[in-house]
Parts: C-alpha cells; structure tokens; sequence
C-alpha cells in the first residue's frame, strides 16, 4: 500500500466542503463560489456530469483563493429544452493523476419560459 | 516603524478579496460567501456600518468559529439594518475586524434592499 504525504497538494485527498448554491440555470454561467481541501490552482478541474454528458466548470488560475477555495462558472446542460430540474454530479479532479473528489450534486433548472409571469 | 512577522495571523494584514453577494434583504439573514488573506477564527469579526453626519451604525456578520474554512474564508449571515423600513436601497460598508487587535481591512460596499410588500399592503395604499 503506498504511503502519501496528506500535506502535498500532488497526492491528497480531494474534497468539496460546501458551495454558495447548489442549482442554476441550464443555460450556465452561473457563477458559484467552491469551498474545499487544498488544490493546485493549475492541476485541478471541475467536472459536471450526468450519463454520458460532461462538461467542465469555467475558471482561471486566478479564480483559485489560496487553494481552498474555486470561484466558477457553470458550463451549460446538454439540453436546453428541459421542462423539469435535472439533478447532476459535480466533482473537483486533479489533472494529473485524474483523482476524483467525492461527488456533489447540482441541480439544472429550466429556463423561465413565461419571466414575466404572464399565465 | 514596527517590524511585523508577515507569516503570522496575527499581524498580516487583513484583506477581503471577494464576496459573492453585494446586496441582501434589510431584514438580514442572507448567506454571504467571503474570502480572504489569513484570518483567525476566533479572533475574528465581519464589521456592517454606516458613517453619516448625525449618527454611526453598527452591525456584526453572523457566523461561528466553524464556518470559517481554512483560515481563508468564511460563510456568514448577514445582520438586519437598523431601520428595516427603507423605500429605497441603501448602501453601507462591511469590514473584516481582528476582534483582539481592533485593526480592520479596507471595506466593501453592501447595499440593503427594501422588504418586498405584501399585496394587501399594496393594495391597501391603492385604496387610499
């Protein structure tokens, strides 16, 4: 069993601790703010999935507060079309190593078909 | 001049480099993302207040020694306004504050929003 330094940001453990908000338009772009354990800000990603879709969270290395925390944009849901909230999972995954963090879900929601409340 | 261990808590600088809300209810109790340069956290106080000619307000962040994340963030709510009564937004500051030391970082701006009124109240001024 190989032993690892819990202290590198190279080998440990990733982990999501709690985001600003947990659901946003299936558009995308909302802008969420990440919590978590220690990253590398230019070894790590941010991996929305669900079925065979995936797409990554949009930020830049300066985006990345200290190591512990990620402010990102959604990406857009595969489908632009959906009538109800499509539960997805988000997981913070290191680069080199691909190590994956445990996941977190995400919830698209549609796009406001009447935004002015007209029915 | 004073010579400061830059890698203490204690004696950096304190700084707030983002938030992800500016603006929240008057009555209070929004969930504010901050993040900062190193902090305490129990030495630690998210400052609301207003300076104006007649009087000084006031207010502090809600939150516990844990909801500070690694010493570079916090996760508050924030406190009501002093008149919760306002027609119009209104604009006030928030600082981080070391609560031992007194020394505070540079503010941000926070603007408070009228309460949306109920529809009987709508309608009741409607009437008049």
């Amino acid at each position: 069993k190989p032993i690892y330094d819990k202290k590198a940001t190279t080998t440990s453990q990733l982990k999501i601790s709690l985001l600003n908000q947990y659901s946003g338009s299936c558009h995308g772009r909302t802008e969420v703010f990440m919590l978590c354990d220690k990253v590398q800000k230019d070894d790590i990603e941010i991996l929305f999935r669900h079925g065979s879709w995936k797409a990554n969270g949009e930020f830049s290395q300066t985006d990345v507060h200290r190591q512990i925390a990620i402010v990102f944009k959604t990406p857009p849901y595969q489908d632009q079309d959906i009538s109800e909230g499509v539960e997805v999972s988000v997981v913070l995954r290191r680069i080199s190593d691909q190590m994956e963090s445990e996941p977190v879900k995400f919830t698209y929601l549609p796009q406001n078909i009447d935004p002015y409340e007209v029915k | 001049n004073p010579i400061y261990d830059s890698k203490s808590p204690n004696a950096s600088n304190l700084k707030i480099s983002r938030i992800d809300k500016t603006f929240g209810s008057v009555l209070g109790g929004d969930e504010i993302f901050l993040l900062c340069d190193k902090v305490q956290k129990d030495d630690i106080e998210i400052r609301f207040y207003e300076e104006d000619d007649e009087a000084c307000w006031e207010a502090f962040g809600d939150f516990s020694p844990t909801d500070v994340h690694k010493q570079y963030a916090i996760v508050f709510k924030t406190p009501p306004y002093h008149c919760t009564e306002i027609e119009r937004p209104v604009t006030v500051f928030l600082q981080l504050r070391r609560k031992k030391a007194g020394d505070s970082s540079d503010p941000k701006q926070f603007t408070y929003i009228p309460q949306v009124q109920d529809k009987e109240e709508v309608l009741r001024k409607k009437q008049k």
